[in-house]
């Protein structure tokens, strides 16, 4: 997460230097689109999660990546998100209505909490962030209005139309593959937009960006909107498709899941949070699968997690701080050029 | 007003160990300018360690003794590991410490499952005129008056406490003097981790911990720190007493169920009144 | 007493010390001349350890206490407070010994440091660099922000250290003429090298002591 101006400009070199990454993505797209249909209902589900990861670590890439600043309580824009959708439709509005105002109230949200929290910086903007998570969560706990800490049961699934309703594990992987391609397109359009690139400048000095006009405020806000928008709209697939949520759903170690996940992948692209999303829950599959091996103790999968999710954070920051895609890279093209020279 | 005698003194109570855990917050982060996030970390493994080493026959102050060192070791590692030897930004460290926080919990479920562990503390309960305060309330507070005035002396008269000091004052001119920086943050982790260790070990007869306790600690540690802007002792002492009696107060006249979110209420409006204090004064108090 | 050989000095590629070969004898007074970016600073933080050496050879016998440039005392502590800290890691160095040599300090060893003079400042940051008791004292922009008279009256404190302790010192200077009459040898630096060194009284003849420094003032940044 050290931020410095030349690998920002090394990014964006190799960004249009090369059509590599942009074959890589079109296969991904390609295999990610045929996936669901091959996939079993838990895998599915797994297929699922791991989409609204990538969202959500996509928005919280945007934030510490371009804009420089760290949030230590994204989770609570996926719970706004989640809450909205499913109060709403609980209260007869119809579901493809409250899902597509999700992402607007967690931005809503955002924008009430954002004015003062934004202020902050660095460790301060941390521990505001992840302040205003154990407050909402304490209220959202103690409203019985809102489901109380027993949360809410029996979310209806959602229906894109009066006829066409969200049913299996397949169709929610679909969705939610369209749902992660859109957001990357806007994010991507927004990096390489005049904002987007005012953005970048903040990451590397705020100073120096105040100074060359860029309206460091507002765009910092700007990025805090959208990445709860991002949030919102995982929190919401995440509620109609599992029909549940609780305040436990959405706990600190939420947010800590998406500063991992962005760490590992990179927080200097939203590839990387993409990369990140996945790798870490392939992780968090095999350790379940190796956590409930037969003979070992319940609480084995959760202690493997903890475990996973800790190390690799530490390993992450200490041994690759721009996360592995740029560590594998770096190292591959060490060995390329090796071997030209040995030509 | 006897009722409200009893919830100050169990708010000042509670409100030295938010102080503790805060002054923790501060010994580090006056050194490395690193937030760190472990610290609530240092009071549950203190705590568990000392009721691990009761049961197995330790004598009490012996075995609290022993979560307490153990807590201090605890700390120096984490300090070894969240500062690197080439440098790294504060807010990289800050990272780390949450990553060895969320490791931690591997251990302590392991080790101790995940259900809440309480600790033999002094179980007698002092009545006067209608009033009755739990004795281990009495002891955190006298016990913290020690350990205050401990730190006071250890930072103005030791040579050690005046190379932290100098470090936080003036890191490069303590460089100048020889004086091993990072190795004064990793000091400064221990003693953090003393300070943790210590308050989780005098709070967990009253209010037994569980692994995933360490947020809520390093949270309220950190409010009472930011109300002394992160570098001043006796302010976070303040800042923490007047948490803890806030807390106790709402608990006591209004809803026990918000004595949290109304603390950290508090903690999110100082620091952005600070923020736009410091804005206006043109100094820049965030790292 | 202190010996490098070829010291090179990069800062992220850029050079600041480049090639540098001098020698300081036991109980000498050296100055160190040179325009602004010279690269003296860089040749004594070097020399001192505070920053890395990419290339040559530094040999010293003896301590070495570095009075760094802006001073760099600890504001927030007292007087007495800093000085104790000169002789890091040793706690039991007493500071009466420097209140015996600098006994103008003595009088303000309770104030805190940040609130003195800057005059005042540099004194005590000199004390400081002598708690060590150094068998070399190198002292970083010994004039700057000092009037005349209070340059004057810290150098004379100095050459009578000297003289009494006999440690050898290194000046380093902007002020050609201070240097010069205090220091008994110089180096002129510019732009990462020694580009002349003598006596003083054989650079002062040379006459071209003065246009040499005038001269790289100019042009004098690399
Ligand atoms: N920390 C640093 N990082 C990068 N460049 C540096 C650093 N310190 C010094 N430099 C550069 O190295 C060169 C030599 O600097 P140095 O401070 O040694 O000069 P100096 O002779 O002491 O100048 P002055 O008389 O102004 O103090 C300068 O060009 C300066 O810009
Ligand atoms: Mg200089």
């Amino acid at each position: 997460m050290a931020i410095d101006t030349q690998k920002v400009q090394e990014i964006s070199k190799s960004k249009s230097g090369s059509r590599l990454p942009l074959f890589g993505a079109a296969i991904a797209l390609i295999v990610a689109l045929l996936l669901p249909s091959v996939l079993n209902s838990a895998n599915s589900s797994v297929y699922v999660y791991t989409m609204l990861y990538a969202i959500v670590a996509v928005g919280l890439s945007l934030l510490i990546g371009y804009a420089g600043q760290v949030s230590l309580g994204q989770a609570v824009f996926v719970a706004v998100g989640a809450y909205t959708a499913a109060i709403l439709s609980a209260h007869g509005v119809p579901t493809i209505l409250a899902f597509i105002l999700a992402p607007f109230v967690s931005m809503m949200v955002a924008l009430i909490v954002g004015i003062p929290l934004l202020t902050l910086r660095g460790n301060y903007l941390a521990f505001g962030t992840l302040a205003l998570q154990l407050i909402i969560l304490g209220v959202v706990a103690n409203t019985t209005f809102l489901g109380g800490s027993l949360g809410i049961p029996s979310i209806p699934q959602l229906g894109l139309t009066s006829s066409l309703q969200l049913g299996s594990a397949k169709s929610y992987a679909w969705l939610s593959l369209v749902l992660l391609v859109g957001v990357l397109i806007v994010s991507r359009n927004l990096i390489n937009s005049r904002p987007g690139r005012g953005l970048r400048a903040l990451a590397t000095t705020e100073i120096g960006a105040a100074a060359a006009g860029v309206p460091v405020g507002r765009y910092r806000l700007y990025a805090f909107l959208l990445s709860a928008a991002y949030g919102g709209i995982a929190g919401a697939v995440y509620a109609f498709f599992t029909g549940f949520i609780s305040p436990n759903s959405f706990s600190v170690l939420l947010s800590i899941e998406f500063i991992v996940m962005i760490m590992v992948g990179g927080s200097r692209s939203i590839w990387g949070a993409v990369v990140g999303a996945f790798v870490i829950s392939i992780l968090v599959q095999v350790l379940n699968t190796l956590g409930t091996l037969h003979g070992l103790p319940n609480s084995m999968p959760a202690i493997f997690s903890y475990a996973a999710y800790g190390l690799l954070l530490v390993v992450i920051i200490r041994y690759m701080p721009d996360g592995i895609v740029a560590w594998f890279g770096k190292r591959l093209g060490r060995l390329t050029t090796a071997s030209k020279n040995l030509d | 007003m006897n009722q409200l005698i009893g919830y100050l003194i169990n708010g000042i109570a509670v409100g030295c160990i938010y102080a503790m855990l805060g002054s923790g917050l501060v010994a580090i982060y006056r050194v490395t300018t690193v937030v760190n996030v472990a610290q609530g970390t240092f009071a549950v493994m203190g705590g568990l360690i000392a009721s691990s080493a009761l049961s197995f026959g330790l004598p009490h102050g012996l075995g609290e003794l022993v979560g307490v060192i153990a807590a201090g070791i605890l700390g120096l590692l984490v300090g070894k590991i969240a500062l690197t030897k080439g440098g790294i930004s504060p807010i990289s460290s800050l990272v780390i410490t949450i990553g060895l926080a969320v490791a931690a919990y591997a251990l302590e479920v392991g080790l101790w499952g995940s259900l809440p562990v309480s600790l033999a503390g002094i179980r007698s309960v002092l009545r006067f005129s209608g009033v009755a305060i739990q004795d281990q309330y009495l002891l955190i507070i006298a016990v913290s008056i020690v350990i205050f005035i401990g730190l006071w002396a250890f930072f103005s008269k030791s040579y050690i406490g005046l190379a932290l000091t100098a470090c936080s004052s003036n890191s490069y001119g303590a460089r100048v003097m020889g004086i091993d920086v990072r190795r004064m943050g990793v000091i400064a982790f221990g003693l953090g981790g003393v300070l943790g260790g210590l308050s989780g070990i005098l709070i967990m007869p009253v209010q037994p911990l569980s692994f995933n306790s360490d947020i809520n600690l390093v949270v309220m540690g950190f409010a009472a720190a930011v109300i002394g802007g992160m570098t001043r002792f006796e302010y976070a002492l303040a800042g923490g007493v007047v948490l803890g009696v806030v807390e106790e107060l709402i608990a006591g006249y209004w809803q026990a169920r918000y004595q949290l979110e109304v603390a950290l209420g508090i903690v999110i409006l100082t620091m952005v009144f600070e923020g736009a204090l410091n804005a206006r004064r043109g100094t820049a108090a965030w790292r | 007493m202190l010996e490098v050989a070829n010291l090179v000095v990069h800062y992220d590629g850029a050079v600041a010390v480049d090639d540098v070969t001098m020698r300081i004898e036991n109980s000498e007074l050296v100055s160190l001349i040179g325009p602004n970016g010279a690269g003296k600073s860089s040749l004594i933080k070097a020399v001192a350890g505070l920053v890395p050496i990419d290339g040559g050879k530094v040999s010293l016998q003896g301590r070495l206490a570095y009075v760094p440039e802006g001073r760099q005392l600890f504001r927030d502590l007292t007087v007495d407070q800093n000085l104790r800290l000169g002789a890091w890691p040793n706690r039991r160095q007493s500071t009466d010994y420097v209140y015996d040599l600098l006994p103008e300090i003595k009088k303000f060893e309770k104030r805190k440091a940040g609130q003195l003079s800057g005059g005042e400042q540099q004194l005590v940051a000199v004390a400081r660099g002598l708690m060590a008791k150094p068998d070399l004292l190198a002292i970083d922009e010994l004039s700057l922000g000092l009037s005349p008279l209070a340059a004057a009256k810290l150098v004379s404190n100095l050459i009578s250290l000297h003289e009494s302790l006999g440690i050898a010192l290194l000046i380093v200077e902007q002020s050609a003429t201070v240097a010069l009459k205090m220091c008994q040898r110089a180096y002129v630096m510019e732009a990462g090298r020694i580009v002349k060194s003598g006596t003083s009284s054989e650079l002062i003849e040379s006459g071209e002591m003065l246009d040499a420094y005038l001269g790289g003032m100019g042009d004098g940044q690399p």
